[in-house]
């Protein structure tokens, strides 16, 4: 699914947190956001998936305006940073909610979650809770949730912030194995420039709510752009200024 | 380890006797020379069954009142900004604070057949002051607070992200909060609950203006327990108080354990 945001701004009270963005995030791309907190990043990804309503400016879903199409209609995949996963259903009903809540047939739905179990690789933890799981798990949980309704694109908000390094490492090669195969259009917000160039068919730099470049991850490392440079790569401003 | 664990738990144990236990163990105390059929005469007449029978019968519909409504009234102040939010805000600890009598007086006027509400129900052939719906009015009043209170923090610490992502996995609003809302707030529910009812059981100021206190009708055990006192009947008084404290420690304790239960189904952290 091709993503189109035309003129979305978007304030807090007096803070601009988005101002005026037009990005197009290509159907079938792993695009990341880059940038510091409070540059805008997360409110983009919440504004894609409906969650916030930008005060202007259009939101479009292959060609469809969806700026007022409400949260539940616009079948998106959305993992959050915190994994929120209901707590009191096990891992097995928390990957079959949104089946089930569309009343798809008990073996329908049994079927695609032991499919995802599979992908994830936690097949023997179905009937676990997800405090009994370890944040690498509930995060690989959390995915196949948001991917059980096969949504037209992916969101994930710092899904692997609150992890430890090397589980973060391997969740993110798994991600982009996991893209290769199903294709399905994917936004990753991140604030790690390693995790944004590593993962990314295409990096979209932020900064105060405004978007500084968009590149690939190698036009992204070659930038000329002062933000992007200091932002990548802060030893070698450091040197510059100096 | 913070230092002070043998002290801060003596403290406690010492506080806790001396404001919990001390009375309770005074009221059991009384007891002394009470005979087994002494006790059981004195808790079983028909005027003490009718008492319990309304005592219990009230309390629970008052704390299921209170819990439906205190839910709702949580769920909007918490969860909403609206012109006299804070207002609203405040009134709900007014029940607290009022002397029980200036509570039960208020209700009585209001649910008499004379009164703003009771010229209405009246009206409609269901009188309220006066008869047994008259003490569930007086102890949802007085209970109320208790309800809300519990309910608000809980929903004040409900990560928005549980109903944001049953939304964006197709969920309407009311599926959300039976599937989602509902059942993480459930043990709240039962704190609430539990508290409500309890405060039901020993009320006395507020009710017995309201409830007309007939024998076999109106009238409540707490009420029972004092006329027996004023007529120096301690041994009936003090068997009735040791019923009473039995059968709520137990219901409670029940109720806490199934709270206990919906809990550690949830969270480990």
């Amino acid at each position: 699914m091709k993503i189109e945001l035309s003129g979305v701004r978007k304030q807090f009270g007096s803070t601009v947190v988005v101002r005026d963005v037009d990005l197009t995030i290509p159907a079938g791309k792993l695009v990341t956001l880059l940038g510091p907190s409070g540059c805008g990043k997360t409110t983009i990804l919440r504004i894609i998936a409906g969650l916030e309503r930008p005060d202007a400016g259009t939101v479009s879903h292959d060609g469809v305006d969806v700026t007022s199409t409400p949260v539940r209609s616009r079948n998106t995949g959305f993992v959050f940073q915190s994994y929120a996963l209901f707590p009191h259903m096990t891992v097995f009903e928390n990957i079959a909610y949104g089946l089930s809540i569309r009343h798809r047939p008990k073996t329908e739905i049994a079927q695609r979650v032991n499919e995802l179990l599979a992908l994830i690789q936690l097949e023997p933890f179905a009937e676990r809770r997800p405090h009994q799981l370890s944040g690498g798990q509930r995060q690989r949980v959390s995915l196949a949730r948001a991917l059980a309704i096969e949504p037209g694109v992916l969101l994930l908000d710092e899904p692997f912030a609150a992890l430890d390094a090397t589980v973060r490492r391997s969740l993110r090669r798994w991600l982009r194995r996991l893209h290769e195969v199903s294709n399905v259009t994917t936004v990753l917000v991140t604030h790690d420039v390693d995790e944004a160039l590593d993962v990314a068919d295409v990096v979209v730099v932020m900064d105060h709510g405004s978007i500084e470049q968009i590149g690939t991850p190698a036009e992204i490392r070659e930038s000329t752009n002062g933000f992007v440079r200091a932002f990548i790569d802060p030893d070698e401003f450091a040197i510059l200024v100096s | 380890m913070i230092p002070g664990r043998s002290l801060s738990i003596g403290l406690t144990l010492f506080g806790v006797t001396v404001i919990v236990v001390l009375p309770i163990a005074a009221i059991v105390g009384a007891m002394h020379g009470v005979t087994p059929a002494l006790f059981w005469a004195a808790i079983s007449t028909p005027r003490d069954l009718a008492a319990y029978r309304l005592t219990f019968g009230a309390s629970l519909a008052a704390a299921l009142i209170d819990v439906v409504l205190g839910f709702l009234i949580a769920w909007v102040t918490v969860r909403y900004r609206f012109l006299g939010r804070e207002l609203l805000n405040a009134a709900i600890d007014l029940p607290f604070a009022l002397p029980p009598p200036v509570s039960g007086i208020a209700l009585a006027t209001l649910y008499a057949k004379d009164g703003w509400i009771g010229a209405l129900t009246n009206r409609l052939g269901l009188p309220i002051a006066y008869t047994s719906l008259g003490v569930v009015v007086a102890l949802a009043f007085v209970g109320i607070p208790f309800a809300v209170r519990t309910l608000q923090q809980t929903i004040e610490t409900l990560p928005k992200e549980f109903e944001e992502a049953s939304a964006i996995l197709g969920a309407g609003g009311v599926t959300t909060f039976l599937r989602v809302a509902l059942p993480l707030l459930l043990p709240s529910c039962l704190a609430g609950f539990a508290m409500t009812f309890a405060r039901g059981l020993g009320e006395y100021g507020s009710v017995i203006f309201i409830a007309g206190n007939k024998p076999n009708v109106t009238e409540i055990v707490p009420l029972v327990i004092v006329s027996k006192l004023e007529q120096y009947d301690y041994a009936g008084a003090t068997s009735l108080a040791v019923t009473m404290l039995v059968i709520s420690f137990v219901l409670l304790a029940g109720i806490n354990v199934l709270r206990r239960g919906l809990i550690s189904r949830q969270v480990a952290e």
